[in-house]
């Protein structure tokens, strides 16, 4: 049974995902700021951490920059997924302290929370890192418009662990006999 | 008036001469008085001007700075006079990283003439004051230019550090008003998409019909809220507008392949007449919102007919023209399409905060292009932006 640890000071969210991870068969460990964010993950091994970033104590960054710098819990992905922010620099910023995702709460139903987190874990690739503006139908018409349009541009940054992805193939050298 | 004489020969005139070296003399006094309370006047008035005046001469060197510089850079007169201006003037960017002397407004003016003007809020760069701390400036650096040459150039400068205050709490403001709207929705959103999902277990058709109510409104919500949020930072500059070359038709291919499902809805046609395009500066993300918005309210007012996408070349610019066989737009209501928060005539059955076209405009003028819209009431609109080409 996959672990996810959620990050979060608003507790009616964090019960509302609880409950749609739980139902999903997932085990789920929760934490209200960054510091016992941060000790949770260490005792409760998560696979998958969501984590918010408006939080007392120690904010969500904060957390993300010591999980990162800490051997025990830098491999562990994060999906920064919060209300504030979700501007281009935003998630630049969130992405390049290490999150895997920059995810607006009120742009995703609970259900679009779960698939993400399962894509990750899945070892999919994540998409592309930039903040989903639209919602709703328009989300998807946009996702749309911008996976095809970039489909074919390079993904600059992928998901740090890749758990079934093959290993790398030995390379063999031919040396040309003189 | 000097007249030179051999002293020896002219005796006589001595005591005229005595006279008159007696009235230049006093002229002399009188002149050097004048200037003396010209000098006394404009030093009063270079004292009392509230902003930094520093001035310097064609190799660099401070030779003026009044008391507001002073007191602003926390040095006295003594301790700028004489000086390079760079050996004082130690300047910041906004990150704290050093700005360096070939890159400073004062070098600018005495090497290329330039005149720098203040740019607020972009850019601002900071001054440090003798106890290390900084603060933010606003600037204009003029070269001193006398029978055309540069010989020295002139700083005015003030501290703005109240102006960037405002500044950020404008920017604080409408982020946090963005998270603290945000953070019900998400509640609201979460837990009403759980029921509908069955979560709660099986629901009837009369109660997912009320709770689709519910999540509908909620999600419009949550697109104003956006709406908001885009404006405030197209307007404060938060978002760059990065032109780049694009593929301007498979944009709109992509972006109406998106938006198939929705004319089937309406039982609509959609159709783009795609052509050869030159190439044009887009921004990507920018330029599918504006077509969203555009093709969007198309549909939206459209009831029976069709959506055609087609284009106009020109050698500078490429035209979009988004046309739709719908209710049209009365004639006053076209003047004030564009505006901010303006709803057009269906003021009541139009929802949202009237920003999209707004935004639109934004985006498109951002990009060096143009939007306007011709229609016909009861007939129909044509919505048209132009991009230009580039080289």
């Amino acid at each position: 049974m996959a672990k996810i640890l959620v990050v979060d000071d608003d507790k009616l969210m964090v019960k509302m995902y609880q409950g749609k991870f739980e139902d999903d068969g997932f085990e789920v460990g929760t934490a209200v700021d960054g510091q016992t964010g941060f000790d949770k993950t260490i005792e409760f091994k998560p696979d998958l951490i969501l984590l918010d970033i408006m939080m007392p104590k120690v904010d969500g960054l904060e957390m993300l920059k010591n999980l990162k710098s800490n051997q025990a819990t830098k491999k562990i992905p994060v999906i920064l997924l919060t209300n504030v922010g979700g501007s281009d620099e935003d998630v630049e910023k969130g992405l390049s302290l290490g999150a895997v995702a920059y995810m607006i709460k009120a742009h995703y139903d609970a259900k679009d929370i779960v698939k993400k987190v399962k894509e990750i874990l899945g070892g999919y690739v994540r998409e592309l890192p930039k903040a989903e503006v639209t919602i709703g139908d328009e989300k998807e018409k946009n996702a749309a418009a911008s996976k095809k349009i970039q489909g074919a541009k390079e993904e600059p940054q992928e998901v740090q662990e890749k758990p079934e992805i093959a290993q790398e193939k030995p390379k063999v050298v031919i040396e040309k006999l003189e | 008036m000097i007249k030179l004489l051999k002293i020896g020969e002219n005796k006589e005139k001595l005591p005229e001469l005595v006279q008159h070296q007696g009235d230049v003399n006093k002229a002399l006094l009188n002149v050097m008085a004048d200037l003396r309370e010209v000098s006394v006047r404009n030093e009063a008035i270079l004292a009392s001007i509230a902003d930094g005046v520093m001035v310097v001469d064609k190799n660099g060197v401070i030779t003026l700075a009044n008391h507001s510089a002073e007191r602003l850079l926390g040095r006295k007169t003594n301790e700028l006079i004489g000086k390079k201006w760079h050996q004082i003037l130690e300047q910041q960017d906004e990150e704290g990283q050093p700005i360096l002397p070939e890159e400073q407004a004062i070098r600018n003016a005495l090497i290329n003439k330039a005149i720098t003007q203040p740019s607020i809020p972009d850019n601002v760069c900071y001054y440090v004051r003798k106890d290390g701390t900084k603060f933010p400036v606003a600037r204009t650096v003029s070269p001193i230019i006398l029978t055309e040459k540069v010989v020295g150039a002139v700083n005015v400068f003030r501290d703005i550090t109240g102006e960037k205050e405002l500044e950020m709490m404008k920017d604080s403001f409408m982020d946090i008003a963005a998270h603290d709207l945000r953070t019900p929705a998400a509640a609201i959103r979460g837990f009403i998409s759980r029921v509908l999902d069955g979560d709660a277990g099986e629901i009837n058709k009369k109660t997912r019909e009320l709770l689709k109510g519910a999540y509908d409104g909620n999600l419009h919500m949550i697109h104003l809220i956006e709406d908001f949020l885009m404006v405030s930072r197209l307007e404060r500059g938060k978002i760059k507008i990065k032109p780049k070359k694009g593929d301007l038709g498979k944009i709109i291919e992509d972006t109406v392949d998106g938006l198939l499902n929705l004319v089937k809805l309406k039982g609509l046609k959609l159709r783009y007449e795609k052509v050869k395009l030159p190439t044009v500066l887009v921004d990507e993300e920018r330029i599918i919102q504006v077509l969203n918005n555009l093709i969007s309210n198309a549909i939206k007012f459209t009831e029976k007919g069709s959506v055609t996408i087609e284009h106009k070349i020109s050698k500078n610019e490429v035209i979009t023209n988004i046309t739709d066989t719908g209710i049209g737009i009365s004639a006053k209501a076209q003047k004030l399409l564009f505006q901010k928060y303006y709803k057009g005539d269906q003021e009541k059955k139009a929802s949202g905060l009237g920003l999209g076209l707004y935004i639109s405009k934004l985006c498109v003028e951002g990009l060096g292009g143009k939007i306007w819209a011709e229609s016909q009431e009861g007939k129909g609109s044509t919505f048209s932006f132009s991009l230009p080409v580039t080289k």
